[in-house]
């Protein structure tokens, strides 16, 4: 053994070694009684930003065009949410629907300013799509005093100071108009500092929604523009044709520029190309989340043989299967577990969120290249995220 | 009501659940683990934005080793079988301090692996320190061997035991009552050479005048003696394999299930009420959240006994966490990056660093990681992944209004990146491909800790490991529920929460026979 080491004095040190217990006893004996608290000011903040459920109710219903409605939703304070979650331009909330026996999770993105949020109001846009389950059903049926359950405000579409460039490319088609509008609506009201130039593609002037508020939003802000791209006809004032770099580059006033596209699949199937001409630095390029992929049999390494086949796939739930569905090969596995009425939980439906996270213990899936972000750990483990898992025999998943 | 009797509940899949659940199931316990969030791992976790798969909290697993056998966590994870299912990763040099000494010189101190080599570099940086610094590894070693006894004895020692031990481990009772600062004051190491010794505080969340000095000296010593490690594949790696071995042994986990309270009969933990309203009877409860959490929020306050009111109001909380997780579009050579681990700090005297983190606008102080450099395909050729984390030592976040919080997250990665860059000279911002920012408010999210506490209660001179451990059998007052994890006795870390985990599973066991053989009689 070494030297004896002194720190006080030799009988103090062993003392207080001794007396450690009664030391710390001492100390929780002093200590109050009153009754214990873990409520306090940051978790109250982490509630708010990210409550469970948001409990919501249609407050007024506008009509865009034919097929497309706007509704005003606030808190439906009778079920226990007194006040909206904030959050950031461009983020989206999800809403569950029961429609017939399905059970059907979708995410929409807030149109509306986050400070209209602080009065106690979202907007969303819902337009119809061709065989749009859900949004046939959000059209038909939501009026104003609808009970709506949706989820906390989600999604990493929005602009970062830190990492984009300030001077901001838009790009959108009808359906992916909403991130822009929430921008637009902040920017105008100040509580967006960047520059925004919108180049909004639509067949004719007639089609493109909105187009009225964006135009008030140009007006009013000197850093919102908006262009209009029609593929169908030659409008005054307005590009003609498709989005392409060339026009890209005209409406880029710096040569520092991000570039956000939110839309369709057949928007970004057009414009990652002519991105691409640009040759920006990937940091410089973000694509909306923008739901399941619309013709997934059309993927370059979707397997061919299995394009015609359904599966069966049994779901396991708190240790109990819980249902057997029969599955396309062609459709995500969670598009046909929602119709079937088994309720998975799900937010993006883009394979971004990860809050489907699910395992398979038998069998095997496709998932398309480039929309899986599943965790390096989790997909050596089986773990799939079924909204964009496509079945390729018969499964058994665990969900949560 | 459940159709399964279930022998023990676990409440959380955090490291110390995970580890609390296994143990039990290898021991052929019916275990029903039970977790909020939609993955295990609590804070022990990663993410993915773009390209870029974040670990979340995991610095590194202290004298962790695949190579050799050394320490609790080694033998642990080799008898849960988890060690060859999972590739590691070495980290290359133990830490680079950049600060500036109470005498008012710059410190900028890189320090490697390896005692002598430590040694040497300490020499290198602070003239005249050798003597002292070997005294002083001397002296972790014989605390080591302390440490050993106790873990081996449990605490539970007979008066014989505890006369051998005092006389066996005479340095280590004569150190232990006292704080980092204080021993090494009495071991004449030079003011500087404690700063650099004292760089990994940070990891602690409580300064040198107060940090406990057996439990700080014995960790350095293991680290730099042994090095340390990663999961080749993030800390997410280390948590499915606990989860994997757990249900190979027969154990059931929920996720999404949201424990809202814990039933109580008659004194005796009996159960607990899911969010949905489900109800699971079980005797046997081990509770991972914050004992605050669960008696304030879990448990009728006519089943909190006195005594752990009374412990509970008089702990404080640890430091609540911040991290700034960044993917750079650049390698860390074209960067200019070179470590894997930097403290920077404004003072390298730990009490003055300390007040300074009581606030948001105070606190420049950064653990800086480059996962590249100990993992170098942890990002796609040609990126790099840099998290800098920091910690406040008071509640500071409360004071932001909601609306005004994303701007105040923004403030904050700006703020320590622009630190970063001007203390490493290494300049990042242009090159931000992806870039997240975790404050207390998201730990307060994601884990429901209070106040977004990342390292449990704080480790104060009276509520240190030590005492902890001397006190543990007294500090379990509630029948039929037990604590580990993070909140647990030996405070924080993968190996803290994991040795609890499995202390609590084998208390709990022993519970069980011994009502059994109650029963029998």
């Amino acid at each position: 053994m070494s030297n004896r080491i002194i720190v006080r004095s030799p009988v103090k040190d062993v003392r207080n070694f001794t007396n450690i217990p009664e030391m710390r006893k001492g100390v929780i004996k002093e200590a109050p009684e009153t009754p214990l608290n873990a409520n306090n000011a940051v978790n109250s903040i982490a509630n708010f930003l990210h409550p469970p459920t948001q409990f919501l109710k249609v407050k007024q219903v506008a009509e865009i065009s034919k097929d497309t409605r706007a509704y005003i939703l606030e808190p439906d304070t009778a079920h226990g949410t007194a006040k909206l979650a904030y959050f950031r331009p461009g983020q989206s909330i999800s809403v569950i629907l029961e429609i017939g026996s399905a059970i059907v999770t979708r995410a929409f993105t807030i149109c509306s300013s986050p400070t209209r949020s602080l009065d106690d109001e979202y907007v969303i846009i819902v337009k119809k799509k061709p065989d749009g389950f859900a949004s046939d059903f959000i059209l038909n049926t939501w009026r104003k005093g609808t009970q709506i359950s949706a989820s906390a405000p989600f999604g990493e579409f929005y602009y970062q100071a830190l990492r984009d460039s300030k001077k901001i490319i838009g790009i959108s088609d009808n359906y992916g108009i909403s991130p822009f509008l929430s921008m637009a609506e902040a920017i105008a009201d100040g509580s967006l500092n960047l520059d925004l130039t919108l180049i909004f593609a639509a067949r004719k002037q007639n089609e493109a929604i909105m187009s009225e508020r964006l135009n008030e939003l140009a007006e009013k802000s000197a850093h919102f523009k908006v262009v209009y791209v029609f593929s169908d006809e030659h409008v005054f004032k307005c590009e003609r044709g498709f989005v392409t770099k060339s026009l890209i580059e005209k409406y880029a006033t710096s040569s520092k520029f991000s570039i956000f596209v939110s839309g369709t699949q057949t928007l970004y199937n057009r414009v990652v190309p002519q991105i691409a001409e640009l040759k920006l630095e990937n940091k410089y390029i973000r694509f909306a989340a923008n739901g399941k992929i619309e013709n997934p049999a059309s993927l370059p390494d979707f397997p061919k043989d299995a394009i015609d086949k359904t599966f069966l796939c049994k779901v396991v739930h708190n240790g109990k299967n819980i249902a057997t569905v029969p599955c396309k090969a062609t459709e995500t596995l969670l598009t046909s577990l929602e119709r079937d009425g088994v309720k998975v939980p799900s937010h993006c439906s883009s394979g971004e969120c990860g809050f489907c996270r699910s395992k398979v213990i038998k069998g095997n899936v496709f998932i398309p290249d480039g929309v899986d972000s599943r965790r390096l750990a989790d997909s050596s483990y089986g773990v799939i995220h079924p909204c964009c898992s496509y079945p390729m025999s018969d499964l058994t998943i665990v969900i949560s | 009501m459940s159709d399964k009797n279930y022998d023990i509940i676990v409440i959380g899949a955090g490291c110390g659940g995970l580890s609390a659940a296994v143990c039990a199931a290898k021991e052929g316990k019916k275990v029903l683990l039970l977790e909020r969030h939609n993955a295990p791992g609590g804070f022990v976790s990663s993410f993915v934005r773009g390209r870029f798969e974040f670990d979340i909290s995991l610095q590194q697993l202290c004298g962790f080793s695949q190579d050799a056998e050394h320490g609790e966590l080694r033998q642990l994870f080799d008898k849960l079988n988890i060690t060859n299912k999972i590739e590691w990763v070495k980290i290359p040099e133990a830490y680079r301090l950049i600060s500036k000494s109470a005498d008012g010189s710059e410190i900028d101190a890189i320090m490697p692996y390896g005692i002598e080599e430590y040694i040497d570099a300490m020499e290198y940086y602070v003239p005249g320190s050798k003597k002292s610094m070997k005294k002083l590894f001397e002296l972790a070693d014989e605390i080591e061997k302390g440490f050993n006894f106790i873990a081996e004895t449990n605490g539970s020692t007979t008066l014989k035991e505890k006369r051998r031990f005092n006389k066996e481990n005479e340095n280590f009772v004569r150190t232990a009552p006292y704080s980092v600062n204080e021993v090494l004051n009495a071991l004449e190491v030079p003011l500087k050479a404690r700063e650099i010794f004292n760089a990994h505080w940070m990891h602690f969340g409580i300064d040198c005048d107060r940090m406990s000095f057996v439990h700080y000296a014995n960790t350095i010593n293991f680290l730099i003696k042994y090095g340390s490690s990663i999961p080749k594949n993030r800390s997410n790696a280390i948590t499915m394999a606990l989860l994997g071995e757990f249900e190979d042994n027969g154990g059931e986990a929920r996720f999404n299930s949201h424990v809202m309270r814990i039933l109580f009969n008659d004194g005796k933990a009996s159960g607990v009420i899911l969010k949905s309203g489900e109800k699971i009877e079980c005797n046997h409860i081990i509770c991972t959240c914050s004992p605050t959490t669960a008696y304030a929020k879990m448990m009728k306050k006519s089943d909190i006994p006195v005594t752990a009111v009374k412990r509970t109001n008089a702990r404080n909380y640890g430091a609540r966490g911040a991290c700034v997780y960044i993917g750079l579009n650049r390698s860390p050579e074209e960067l200019g990056i070179e470590d894997y681990l930097v403290y920077i700090t404004d003072s390298a005297d730990t009490a003055s660093q300390y007040t300074l983190m009581k606030l948001i606008d105070t606190n420049n102080a950064i653990k800086a990681i480059c996962l590249n450099i100990a993992n170098p395909d942890c990002s796609p050729s040609g990126t790099t992944i840099l998290c800098l984390s920091t910690f406040y030592t008071d509640n500071c976040w409360a004071n932001i209004p909601p609306e005004g919080y994303f701007d105040e997250k923004d403030l904050l990665a700006a703020r320590l990146i622009a630190a970063y860059e001007q203390k490493t000279g290494v300049t990042i911002h242009n090159n931000i491909e992806e870039l997240e920012v975790a404050t207390p408010v998201t730990f307060a999210r994601y884990t429901g800790t209070p106040q977004g506490t990342v390292y449990g209660y704080l480790g104060d001179d009276w509520d240190s490991l030590l005492p902890r451990v001397m006190t543990e059998a007294t500090d379990c007052d509630t029948k039929g529920l037990r604590f580990c994890g993070g909140w647990g006795a030996q405070l924080t870390g993968v190996d803290a929460a994991v040795v609890t985990g499995r202390n609590a599973a084998f208390a709990t066991i022993a519970d069980i026979d011994e009502e059994r053989s109650i029963n029998n009689e």
